[in-house]
């Protein structure tokens, strides 16, 4: 299935893998580290996260027409390759199943208190099962398409929950001052972008994506300025002291905020959960993509839609065995530091082999 | 194939799932709307003061029914049990998302209303927006007051609070802030405060809350000095005499211009001040009578003195009376020195640190008359 | 090809053709001892065409010699005429109307066009109607149809291939298209497509429609409809394919995206202003015909707390005396309206009025009054069935129809997520079908701001270049 997609859809494939269940607990996630200086946080994050978008683009977009699977092979060989695949497998598999596995935990705590979180995980499973079915191009136009409602949604909704903060709240701007706070590097400025790693299973066409990595790079910066303007206008609500009891940071901020005069719409929740839905939607049909895409490479001989069934019934039966709240969310935190070698370490590897063999 | 039963088995799960599905139907008119709460402490018991939305229709008449309400009262030792013994009166499972106000009785305030705080944030279906009041009398006297100027006690009390907000003659703190405030720790906050007069709801004042706990009440009358320094856009109206005719009196109408917080620290005490811009415009006299710009500087001087004599009066009384920083000043304090709040104890600090208020004030318009007009041509 | 071994064959076939009681008639001339047929169906062709111009002057022919092409160059009067020597086609050209003329012991026959087909002359448009636009639609006359075409475009580059499909009916069908804009991909693929179609029969476009399209199980029309000879000659100059098929009214337009649809031709030459802002009411409209029943059962049934206090025991008050939930409140009312609108289709047009009255007063009226149905309800349905009706191009809404009850029950059981769910769905059946090779749900996915301007623009002033999505050949307009 070598589907070659647009630069535009490129871009906002990355927006619709990033921006997903991570943006609920971003203010606390940042907040807890940098204090009010959580922007400085996000723009070290964001740099990073450019660096690693640029070196992971690079490498797509000099194998013209692959994908991580065969540029690997040809760098490193078969069983390292392999050896690649599996872990991008595992994460993959891993994220996406648990992502699925605590939206629907949110959702059942937020707005549907009776409903078994197995039931919606099932819907999630066969919403997904039926985008997989249509392929790289079919998943990209509902990127393309739901990332502009997304985008323009949330900055709707950011820029009232701002109107509704309080600038004192945000202050100081540079936290409490001390250097040493900025330096230190925790991972929970680089977490809230995993997700640049589905660049490696895009295949770039080097005529017709000439432009790449501006799209790729721009769109990273972009949402580095999303969640700028999200983290402030939830701290400016919620203040500083308060927003860090919060896992879902970004609901409880948005139930904080009640806008008068937009009469039906008066309170946000129904808007933010709508969105939050969709865009939870993107990720985890893009990580069920790339899981059903690299497991496809290693058995080649199984149909494509066949093997999306069967990985969307295994991930159905993994998803419901951790038993409580606590378990997801250290699963799923497991799965994003195991998200640090796929998108840090292999690249890297990839990159220097690479270099060599061109000097050579 | 195997391959053909997927299509098969999700025409099965769909159908399966909806027939046994609608876990957390329930139609909106089979729910107990409450309206208002009224949260107090009898007798070591907890009490729930309600009114709640009556949804029956009126015998005989095919038409959708008139709003109306019906009133009750609970108890339990905590929240919990108060719960089950109201939710055991109840036709329909309860519904809080429409409650306009959260009353707490007195004896309640003054027991602190922290944790009733935190069941409204982490409570599912409140509004983290509600309005709270503190009442004068037990909460549930002043629910089951009959109004005659609304359909009920919680819709009186919204709409009473936010017209006189509006106008900034009150504060309307949210369940939102005030749980900001909490977290803070060093800062008290106040809340509207209410009573029951001429068998009807009446706003009293502000009442004062340290550590959330009712620690006193500022009358309307006196609380001007906190609306300068806490409500948004507020209009005031004072009134100014001149010394050589102590019998005309000049009535101000008063906007704030300016409301700038800054904080200092010097020999290891923290400094606030509080510059206020105020831009006065005059409604009316008493008799007419010229204003000349002597005059009118003079006046000016006047109000500023009033309006810094009410702000001075109540910060003097936070911090010796009340020992409790009402007015948040310990945000700007850590805004500007983030370091040196971290190693002090606000709280404890509070009534010794020196605030300076500075007023200036501008008369700004006549209200479009001119008193000095040559009259005899 | 068979050819005639001898003359006698020739005779036998006649005869043969004659035992097949198919209603032909034979007509025997004797001129100067020679005989010659004219084989006919009464009821296909001009009698008084073929007693004039065809008998007439052959009687009066007093020459001894008769040859075929003699015949044919000047004796008969009929424009036109050709000469064939299959013995097989004779059937087939009489089936079509057409007279045959047989000359014993010559080695063709003479076909001469003598067909008439009882049409109905060029009415105003049914189900395409609009305020400004041309008034001529398609009749069922194949000729007609193309007349009509031929008569707006008068380009040598517009081709028409012709195409007989269906094994018993043996029906015309047409591709029309310029040829040095449409892509000949798509061309190809349409032809194709035509081409495999192998079915006994086409009564109506709407056959061929189901024949070609990408996937059997399509749930929205990939293939647009043409009821005004105007919208199909704007769409072929657009760069898109035509399709006339025999006694249908209706022509085809392909490859049809979304947008197309909700798409009024008029749009393009009204004022600017009004074309944006009505083409917005649309997409609004078909919005709210597909989720307003379905939001309504999320606010009251599950989320009631998404609306303000005041609304609440608003919508609260109204449904107090309704008996049902209102899952199945929406789920009766939307199939009541969906029972309106199937019978005012089918009801004769003298008593078509009273369903109208049964419906807003009995309904309506009534079942508020009773305490059945909420006012608020009553209000949501007739609100989305109106709003149903908006679309330019009615097929669309058959979709719609019946996604809006797959909405209203899966909300019924997951509320907002179940409605987030299932616009999802929707989404992604639109944005990965595609209609002949073009993405479905074009320019908006795959974004093209080009594209997507002049759509929503839509003024000819502004659109000087035709949809990239089309991957015409030539893009500029002007």
């Amino acid at each position: 299935m070598n589907q070659s997609i647009t630069n535009r859809q490129i871009a906002f494939i990355l927006f619709g893998e990033i921006v997903g269940y991570g943006i609920l607990g971003l203010p606390k996630g940042i907040a807890e580290e940098y204090g009010t200086g959580a922007w400085i946080g996000i723009i070290i994050g964001t740099i990073i996260a450019i660096i690693f978008t640029y070196i992971i683009t690079y490498l797509g977009y000099e194998n013209h027409g692959k994908t991580l699977y065969e540029y690997s092979e040809e760098l490193v060989g078969k069983t390292i390759t392999y050896i690649f695949v599996i872990f991008y497998i595992v994460y993959l598999f891993m994220f996406f199943t648990y992502a699925i596995r605590i939206a629907s935990e949110v959702i059942r705590l937020t707005i549907l208190i009776n409903t078994p979180s197995i039931a919606l995980s099932i819907i999630f499973y066969i919403v997904t099962y039926y985008a997989l079915v249509k392929g790289l191009r079919g998943i990209a136009r509902l990127c393309e398409f739901y990332g502009v409602l997304i985008i323009v949604g949330y900055i709707f909704i950011f820029f009232l929950i701002s109107t509704r903060g309080n600038i004192i709240n945000i202050r100081p701007i540079f936290g409490t001052g001390e250097i040493k706070q900025y330096l230190k590097f925790p991972l929970a400025t680089i977490l809230p972008f995993l997700g640049i790693e589905i660049l490696t299973f895009i295949p770039f066409n080097k005529k017709k994506n000439k432009n790449v990595y501006k799209y790729t790079t721009l769109m990273i910066a972009f949402i580095g300025l999303l969640y700028i303007i999200e983290v402030q206008a939830c701290i400016s609500v919620m203040g500083i002291d308060d927003i860090v009891h919060y896992w879902d940071a970004l609901i409880a901020t948005v139930r904080r905020v009640d806008i008068v005069w937009l009469e039906f719409l008066e309170r946000l929740d129904g808007l933010f959960l709508s969105l939050w839905i969709m865009s939870i939607f993107c990720t985890v049909t893009i990580m069920g993509y790339g899981t059903v895409f690299f497991t496809n490479k290693i058995f080649k001989k199984i149909n494509y839609n066949f093997l999306a069934f069967i990985i969307m019934l295994i991930s159905l039966i993994v998803s419901q065995l951790p038993k409580t709240f606590d378990q997801i969310q250290y699963l799923l935190d497991l799965s994003s530091y195991l998200g640090l070698i796929p998108i840090i370490i292999i690249p890297l590897i990839l990159l220097i082999v690479m270099k060599v063999k061109k000097n050579n | 194939m195997l391959r053909n039963y997927s299509k098969i088995l999700i025409i099965l799960v769909i159908p399966s799932l909806i027939l046994t599905g609608c876990w957390d139907y329930n139609d909106i008119d089979k729910r107990s709307i409450v309206i208002t709460v009224g949260v107090d402490r009898i007798k070591g018991n907890v009490e729930f003061a309600t009114e709640v939305a009556r949804l029956v229709p009126e015998a005989g008449e095919a038409k959708a029914s008139k709003q109306d309400i019906y009133k009750d009262l609970s108890y339990g030792k905590t929240f919990e049990f108060a719960r089950v013994d109201y939710d055991s009166r109840r036709p329909f499972p309860t519904f809080l998302s429409a409650t306009r106000v959260v009353v707490f009785g007195p004896n309640y305030a003054k027991e602190g209303v922290e944790p009733y705080m935190n069941r409204i944030n982490k409570m599912y279906d409140y509004r983290k927006t509600l309005l709270t009041v503190v009442s004068r009398e037990p909460a549930s006297e002043l629910i089951q007051t009959k109004v005659k100027k609304s359909l009920s006690v919680g819709f009186l009390i919204e709409d009473m609070m936010t017209f006189l907000s509006e106008k900034g003659t009150a504060l309307y703190p949210k369940v939102g802030e005030i749980l900001s405030d909490i977290s803070l720790g060093d800062v008290g906050y106040i809340l509207p405060y209410i009573g029951k007069s001429q068998e009807s709801i009446k706003y009293l004042g502000l009442a004062i809350m340290k550590e959330s706990k009712l620690i006193d009440t500022v009358d309307v009358k006196n609380s001007e000095g906190i609306l300068y320094l806490l409500a948004e856009d507020p209009v005031f109206t004072e009134i100014v005499t001149l010394e050589n005719d102590k019998e005309n009196k000049y009535s101000f109408r008063i906007k704030i211009g300016d409301r700038k917080i800054k904080s200092e620290y010097k020999e290891g005490k923290p400094i606030i001040n509080v510059d206020l811009e105020l831009k006065n415009q005059l409604q009316y006299q008493y008799y007419v009578e010229p204003i000349n710009d002597k005059e009118k500087k003079l006046l000016e001087k006047k109000i500023s003195n009033i309006v810094k004599k009410y702000i001075t009066d109540i910060i003097k009384r936070s911090q010796k009376e009340f020992e409790c920083d009402i007015f948040s000043f310990a945000k700007y304090f850590r805004a500007d020195f983030p370091k040196v709040y971290k190693k002090i104890d606000w709280s404890k600090e509070y009534p010794e640190i020196k605030v300076n208020v500075n007023v200036k004030s501008k008369i700004i318009n006549m209200n479009l008359s001119d008193p000095s007009a040559k009259q005899k041509y | 090809m068979k050819k005639f071994k001898n003359n006698k064959n020739f005779i036998k076939k006649l005869e043969e053709v004659k035992q097949k009681d198919i209603g032909i008639s034979t007509r025997r001339v004797v001129i100067n001892n020679n005989e010659i047929f004219i084989i006919y169906i009464k009821q296909l062709t001009d009698r008084d065409l073929i007693s004039s111009s065809i008998i007439k002057p052959l009687l009066q022919f007093k020459e001894d010699r008769l040859s075929i092409e003699e015949i044919v160059s000047s004796v008969i009067y009929i424009d036109d005429i050709s000469i064939d020597d299959d013995e097989d086609g004779i059937i087939n050209y009489v089936l079509n109307g057409k007279s045959v003329i047989i000359i014993p012991r010559e080695k063709s026959y003479i076909i001469a066009n003598t067909s008439k087909v009882e049409k109905r002359s060029v009415e105003a448009p049914d189900i395409q109607t609009s305020l400004k636009a041309p008034r001529d639609a398609f009749t069922e006359n194949f000729q007609t149809n193309l007349s009509l075409i031929r008569y707006r475009l008068k380009d040598e580059a517009l081709k028409i291939d012709n195409h007989i499909v269906g094994r018993r009916t043996k029906t015309s069908v047409s591709v029309l298209y310029m040829k040095d804009i449409a892509n000949e991909g798509y061309v190809k693929e349409v032809k194709k497509r035509i081409d495999q179609i192998d079915v006994d029969g086409i009564m109506e476009s709407g056959y061929v429609q189901k024949l070609i399209v990408d996937n059997v199980f399509n749930i929205f029309p990939h293939v647009g409809i043409a009821e005004r000879s105007d919208t199909a000659c704007a769409n072929i100059l657009k760069g898109k394919i035509c399709v006339l098929v025999e006694g249908s009214n209706l022509a085809l337009i392909m490859p049809q995206t979304f947008g197309d649809f909700l798409d009024s031709g008029d749009d393009h030459y009204d004022n600017i202003y009004l074309a944006v802002f009505t083409k917005f009411l649309r997409y609004l409209s078909i919005t709210l015909s597909l989720v307003l029943s379905a939001l309504y059962v999320a606010v009251v049934g599950f989320h009631s707390d998404i609306l303000p206090p005041q609304f609440i025991l608003a919508v609260a008050t109204s449904r107090v005396t309704v008996p049902v939930n209102a899952l199945v409140e929406a789920t009766l009312m939307e199939g009541v309206s969906e029972l309106l609108r199937e019978a005012s289709i089918r009801l004769p047009k003298q008593i078509g009025p009273a369903i109208g009255i049964v419906g807003t007063i009995v309904i309506g009226q009534a079942a508020v009054a009773a305490g059945l149905v909420s006012p608020l309800m009553v209000i949501i349905v007739s609100l989305s069935t109106m709003a149903s009706f908006a679309a330019p191009d009615y097929t669309i809404l058959n979709a719609i129809r019946i996604f809006k009850f797959f909405m209203i029950f899966i909300t019924g059981v997951f509320g907002l997520f179940g409605l987030v769910m299932g616009y999802t769905l929707i989404i992604i059946n639109l944005v990965s079908s595609t209609s002949f090779g073009v993405p479905y749900f074009s320019p908006m996915a795959p974004f093209n701001l080009n594209d997507f301007k002049n759509y929503i623009l839509g003024d000819i002033n502004l659109i000087k270049l035709r949809p990239k999505y089309l991957k015409t050949k030539d893009r500029t307009k002007h």
